[in-house]
């Protein structure tokens, strides 16, 4: 079973010496720049392995901080314990200078009440 | 074409980053990818863009090259299925911009060659994709039979009978300008 081999020069694809080496370096560069970057030891393919782990803590955290932060009632709408204070220390100072008897239903809301409530 | 031993040890190289063994790689392996891809294809230039980005491609994922000794076969499937991709596509553009010869590229300004290259292109339409392959191998890149079986993962025999048909159907569509010489 034989027959005879065919010239198929004409398909020859370095038939221009010069063009098929740039063609062959070309390739060559390429496929070792992308393999560099597969490579594990290289700096953008493990900050590529890292980003995704470090974003999802950065969520995680952020989360804790600021859900409770949120849910709490906002301290704004506390008396503050100073104030407080002051506006007994000006309640104290008002019947003094005043004549009149102080009620015990007064006393209590003054002191007892507002403790409590604090 | 390089020895399994050969292509495995600078597969290893490559993996290790070596650059001269990516060259030495492209230098073996493009002209095979040409071929291939040429087969399935059916035009030069095409042949030349699947073949040089299917490289480059194997080359950037050489760490996934399971088995380096069968570096060859692993780049020309991938040089295969990229070329089918290729061609889908190109029938579709085809149709959309009215061309119907394959054959027809480069028409004007490469004389006799490109005339002669026309006509085997269109010759090579006759025969079966793997035919094609193998006439391809073994007439332009000069592979042996059982280079070729081990490529394409066929056995010798049918590489022989595959370059058998190809050649006298190619014949037979060229006639005699086509014979050099007489191979088993």
């Amino acid at each position: 079973m034989t027959e005879p081999r065919l010239d198929l020069e004409a398909l020859d694809p370095s038939h221009d010496k010069a063009r098929w080496e740039r063609m062959v370096r070309s390739v060559a560069a390429r496929g070792a720049e992308a393999a560099a970057r597969r490579r594990p030891g290289s700096l953008e393919l493990q900050l590529a392995a890292w980003l995704r782990p470090a974003l999802a803590c950065a969520a995680a955290v952020a989360l804790l901080v600021w859900v409770p932060a949120w849910l709490r009632p906002p301290q704004a709408a506390r008396t503050p314990p100073v104030a407080a204070a002051a506006d007994q220390a000006a309640r104290l100072a008002a019947w003094a200078s005043s004549d009149e008897a102080t009620a015990a239903s007064g006393l209590l809301l003054t002191f007892g009440v507002e403790d409590d409530a604090r | 074409m390089l020895e399994p031993a050969a292509t495995a040890d600078l597969v290893q190289r490559a993996w290790r980053g070596e650059p001269r063994a990516f060259d030495e790689l492209a230098r073996a392996f493009l002209r095979p990818a040409y071929s291939v891809a040429l087969a399935v294809l059916g035009r030069h230039a095409d042949a030349e863009d699947v073949a040089q980005e299917a490289l480059v491609t194997a080359l950037g994922r050489i760490d996934t090259c399971r088995h380096p000794e069968r570096f060859g076969p692993w780049l020309l499937q991938g040089v295969r299925n990229r070329a089918r991709k290729w061609r889908a596509r190109r029938r579709l553009a085809d149709v959309a911009t009215g061309v119907a010869d394959p054959a027809d590229e480069g028409r004007a300004g490469d004389g006799e060659r490109g005339a002669l290259r026309r006509q085997i292109l269109s010759a090579l339409e006759v025969v079966t994709p793997v035919q094609r392959e193998v006439v391809l191998l073994h007439d332009l890149e000069g592979w042996t039979h059982a280079e070729i079986a081990a490529a394409l993962e066929i056995s010798e025999v049918g590489s022989r009978q595959h370059l058998f048909n190809a050649r006298r159907a190619l014949r037979a569509r060229l006639g005699d300008p086509m014979q050099t010489e007489e191979t088993p």
